[in-house]
């Protein structure tokens, strides 16, 4: 039982939480900025970077995948602002219009070259894989200790921790700048907080979170773990620490809760299958969501909590 | 037309000193080749009917809105370097007031050029906010969530937070708008107490009945500069008259220009 | 291939093919005539969470259809699942951003993912009770039109054209509750039902677009089109017919070029014919594309800086502004030293007189010099009526130079 767990569970868990909470670090700022959706235009253009690299490498390489996604995010952030001011669009259709042309454009590449023979597929890019995850050395608890051993757990969990550390730190020393930011961008010029800088770097820091969690989770479900955790903890506290603590408690609940009843839920009612863990981590993820929308201590804004008094 | 020369060698101490500034959006000019030399320790207006582009020049002024042309120093030298001399308050209604955070912390904002990413807030920053928030009349209200406090409250944190910067120059947006007497009289004598300790305020202000009582300066802006000086000379109803245009009936303008009828009982 | 193209373009490739060409074509007239409405709302992102929301349903819908028939490939069911689950979604949308303290974009962003995670549960679902046609989901994600039933495309045709109609008739009322909710209140138009008769059309539109460009991109085309029609003119009425038949000329070449060669997916021809017109109108419009406009905001700027120069010359000042420099040069109105030449001097004295008739003119009728959009810029004479610009003249105080 423990080896299985070792073998086929302790890896994509790990990556999970780890994905998950830094996507939710960084959504909290994301959700206060009212910038949700440049997760979902960021997600949605993985696919097409990483096909493009394919088609330009000829590799899956991890690192060419990487930089191809992280070249689709820039182009698309580019291409977003040049809608918005040159065409003088309104910035959500502006979004609307660049993520899905480059998304079709992805997909239409995909679908007429070999890659669609290889590894990547459309539905590997928008659901994940995190099943795939496994630690073919992790033969018991020992392992865990065996520097060889380690050397074998899939490249993904590296990777996603390196992500996460690179978001806390980015957090941490950028931390007055983004609140002032965040908070009040013309008193931030005027400090010289560099809010235009600010915003770039975390737009930056999403796309290669996004990135680095896309491979496990998927780019559509990658949109659940930036907004729901943080979106469930602005209906929690009028603080801001508080509501980043609280971010990280459900990121790391509906990462454990969503792995544990897509891997074992339908075996207690005797079925013995397994279900998506990405989706179910996004639908657990909604249904906190959806707890905090009704009984979240501050769900209602601060001035409609003084006209109800 | 305009005082150019007497004002050309003023422009190397003045605080904010604005030659030739042209801000457009699109094809339209909002702000047309004004110039305008802050004195150093006035207490300023700036008066004009809306969409003059009175904001627009306080952000060009702070480089936050991109401008066409014209030339901008601070102290005499360029913004850049001199950012941490001056304070700005923004517009009340420009900002999220739902964000969590408290009045406390939003005082300590004005800190942050003295604070480097790693230091930590210290007693002595929050001594140094709670200063700030006694002198506004906000000291009780420290812990509280920021969108629990009424306009006038607002206000008045703002204030704190750009008492927090210890600017030499002060730049308010609007500071009057939409607070309560209360409020509005406690912050022009805060603003007052500042000028006497020899700081320059500059202020976009929209109501004229009170530009007599608490200003000293008044620059008249209607996208161009109409007229800018001491308030006795440069407030008067011709001025007013060209630079709201049909807008102010007679009336309106006698009562307000002249200094006798609405002086001040300070 | 360029020959199966055609044939689809000029309906002579078979039935099918001319029935899915027209099919999408009709799809995408009527998304980008809703779309318009939406994008004037400025909910163009609205249809994304509606669209991904639809994936619960419909595969609920097979698994009910399979268990029941043994076979869930029967569209009309599935289109009914995925209406009702995209009408969950549209309802969360709804719910969180007017009765909790998040906005919109996270609203739209927290259904459209989760919504889709319970979707992506659920294929596995289908995937574990190994029935038939399961494969067949997986083309309502990015679209597939080939090898599709004639009955299929006749009733997107057919719905397509009824929603086209009923947005038509409605047209007036939508725009006024797009421009002005509280006008349309005093009008007896009640907004709040005509909005949700707009979201409700948009979600009639984005189900029977699954199977034509499948879920991810059928936002496409309730924002792209709509978006392009706003290059070309500022009438709303035009807007929106430009904007169907943007949505329909992207809808029939997609379609028709996706039939011309086997697995060419039709939802990314479709959407990336869309954006093809777009590119164009933000290029090349006249009144709003790139092109346009970067010229016109050039010889502004040069406008500006000549105009502040010659004044400068006029009142001896000294010029430091590099741009101001370069014009006056390329105009001759100053030497490399930068001192006044003999024109310079000329035109500096015509651009202060004319400076002064503006502020005189400006002093004695404010408010129709407020009506005048170009502030002064242009020359008074092509401004104002000749008998204006003379009884301006004659009021000047002479000598205009002392005028302050």
């Amino acid at each position: 039982m423990s080896s299985d767990f070792l073998i086929l569970s302790l890896a994509p868990l790990l990556v999970a939480i780890i994905s998950s909470m830094s996507c939710a670090l960084l959504g909290n700022f994301l959700v206060l900025r009212r910038q949700s959706l440049i997760g979902d235009a960021i997600s949605h253009v993985a696919l097409p970077g990483i096909v493009a690299s394919f088609l330009i490498t000829g590799t899956l390489a991890a690192s060419a995948m990487m930089i191809g996604a992280g070249v689709a995010a820039i182009v698309t952030l580019v291409l977003i602002e040049a809608i918005k001011r040159l065409g003088r669009v309104e910035s959500s259709a502006a979004m609307g219009v660049a993520f899905t042309a480059i998304f079709a454009l992805g997909v239409l590449m995909l679908e007429m070259s070999d890659a669609s023979g290889v590894h990547i597929d459309v539905q590997h890019a928008l659901y994940g894989n995190l099943e795939s995850l496994i630690w073919f050395e992790g033969l018991d608890w020992t392992a865990l200790f065996d520097p060889a051993a380690l050397a074998e757990l899939p490249p993904q969990l590296p990777r996603v921790a390196w992500v996460g550390l690179l978001v806390a730190i980015f957090v941490v020393v950028a931390w007055r700048p983004l609140v002032i930011g965040s908070f009040d961008p013309a008193f931030a010029a005027s400090v010289r907080a560099h809010p235009l800088l600010t915003d770039v770097t975390l737009v930056i820091m999403v796309a290669i979170t996004a990135i680095a969690a896309f491979e496990a989770v998927g780019s559509i479900l990658v949109i659940a773990m930036f907004i729901c955790p943080a979106a469930s903890a602005r209906l929690m506290t009028d603080r801001l620490l508080p509501q980043i603590a609280w971010s990280q408690v459900f990121a790391f609940a509906s990462a454990v809760l969503g792995y544990v009843l897509a891997g074992y839920g339908p075996g207690w009612f005797g079925h013995d299958v397994s279900l998506s863990a990405a989706g179910m981590i996004a639908s657990v993820s909604g249904i906190i969501l959806l707890f905090a929308c009704l009984f979240g201590p501050r769900r209602h804004g601060a001035m409609a909590r003084m006209a109800a008094d | 037309m305009k005082p150019f020369n007497a004002s050309q060698h003023a422009a190397d101490s003045s605080p904010l000193a604005i030659t030739g500034l042209t801000i457009s959006y699109g094809q339209k000019p909002v702000v047309f080749s004004v110039d305008c030399h802050v004195p150093a320790g006035s207490l300023t207006a700036i008066v004009g009917p809306n969409g003059a582009g009175k904001s627009t020049l306080l952000k060009a002024a702070l480089g936050i809105a991109p401008r066409l042309s014209g030339d901008i120093r601070v102290y005499g030298q360029p913004y850049r370097s001199q950012a941490h001399r001056l304070a700005y308050v923004p517009q009340r209604s420009s900002v999220d007031w739902d964000f969590p955070t408290t009045v406390l912390e939003v005082v300590l904002m004005g800190l942050f050029h003295t604070m480097r990413w790693w230091q930590l807030t210290r007693r002595h920053h929050r001594n140094k906010a709670m200063e700030c928030l006694t002198r506004v009349g906000m000291d009780a209200f420290a812990e509280r969530q920021i969108g629990q406090l009424s306009g006038g409250q607002q206000q008045r944190v703002f204030l704190a937070r750009a008492l927090a910067q210890e600017a030499d120059l002060t730049i308010l947006d609007e500071p009057f708008a939409g607070v309560d007497a209360a409020t509005e009289k406690a912050i022009i004598e805060v603003l007052k107490s500042l000028k006497r300790e020899g700081k320059t305020l500059l202020c976009v202000h929209h109501d004229l009945s009170t530009v007599r009582e608490y200003f000293d300066h008044v620059l008249l802006l209607n996208i161009r500069r109409i007229a800018m000086g001491p308030v006795d000379d440069v407030f008067t109803a011709e001025n007013l008259q060209q630079t709201y245009g049909g807008r102010l009936n007679t009336i309106q303008l006698e009562r307000i220009a002249t200094p006798d009828s609405s002086t001040s009982q300070v | 291939m360029i020959d199966s193209f055609w044939q689809a373009l000029t309906f002579t490739a078979g039935y099918n093919t001319t029935l899915v060409t027209l099919g999408s074509a009709m799809l995408g007239a009527s998304a980008g005539m809703i779309g318009s409405f939406i994008v004037l709302r400025k909910r163009s992102l609205v249809s994304d969470a509606v669209s991904h929301a639809t994936l619960p349903g419909l595969v609920l819908a097979f698994i009910i259809l399979a268990l029941l028939t043994g076979d869930g490939r029967w569209l009309p069911g599935l289109l009914i699942g995925a209406a009702a689950s995209a009408a969950i979604g549209l309802w969360g949308v709804q719910a969180i951003s007017s009765r909790t303290r998040l906005g919109e974009d996270a609203a739209i962003g927290a259904v459209l993912s989760t919504l889709f995670g319970l979707g992506v549960v659920l294929i596995t679902v289908v995937q574990a009770l190994n029935v038939k046609g399961q494969s067949g989901i997986d083309s309502y994600l990015v679209g597939a039109t080939a090898g599709m039933l004639a009955s299929e495309a006749q009733l997107i045709g057919i719905s397509a054209l009824v929603v086209l109609i009923v947005v038509f008739m409605f047209r007036r009322q939508f725009l006024l509750v797009c421009f002005d909710r509280q006008y349309a209140y005093t009008r007896g138009i009640n907004a709040d039902h005509i909005d949700m008769m707009m979201l409700l059309l948009l979600l009639t539109v984005t189900v029977i677009g699954l199977k034509v460009t499948g879920l991810i991109l059928i936002v496409a085309l309730t924002i792209i089109p709509p978006v392009t029609g706003r290059f070309w003119t500022d009438r709303p009425s035009r807007l929106i017919a430009i904007a169907a038949l943007c949505g329909a000329l992207s809808g029939y070449i997609g379609a028709a070029a996706s039939s011309s060669a086997s697995g060419l997916p039709t939802g990314p021809l479709i959407v990336l014919t869309a954006f093809l017109l777009f590119s164009i109108g933000l290029l090349f419009s006249p009144r709003r594309g790139m092109v346009a406009m970067l010229l016109a905001q050039h010889r502004f700027r040069r406008r500006v800086h000549l105009r502040q120069g010659l004044l400068s010359l006029a009142r001896d000042e000294a010029i430091y502004d590099d741009l101001t420099l370069k014009v006056l040069r390329r105009h001759g109105y100053i030497r490399r030293d930068g001192v006044a030449t003999p024109p310079g001097r000329v035109a500096a004295r015509d651009a202060e007189h004319e400076e002064h008739l503006w502020s005189l003119y400006r002093q004695l009728y404010p408010d129709e010099a407020a009506q005048l959009d170009h502030q002064g810029l242009d020359p008074i004479e092509e401004s104002l009526p000749p008998d204006m610009v003379s009884s301006l003249e004659n009021r000047l105080p002479s000598p205009a130079r002392s005028a302050r």
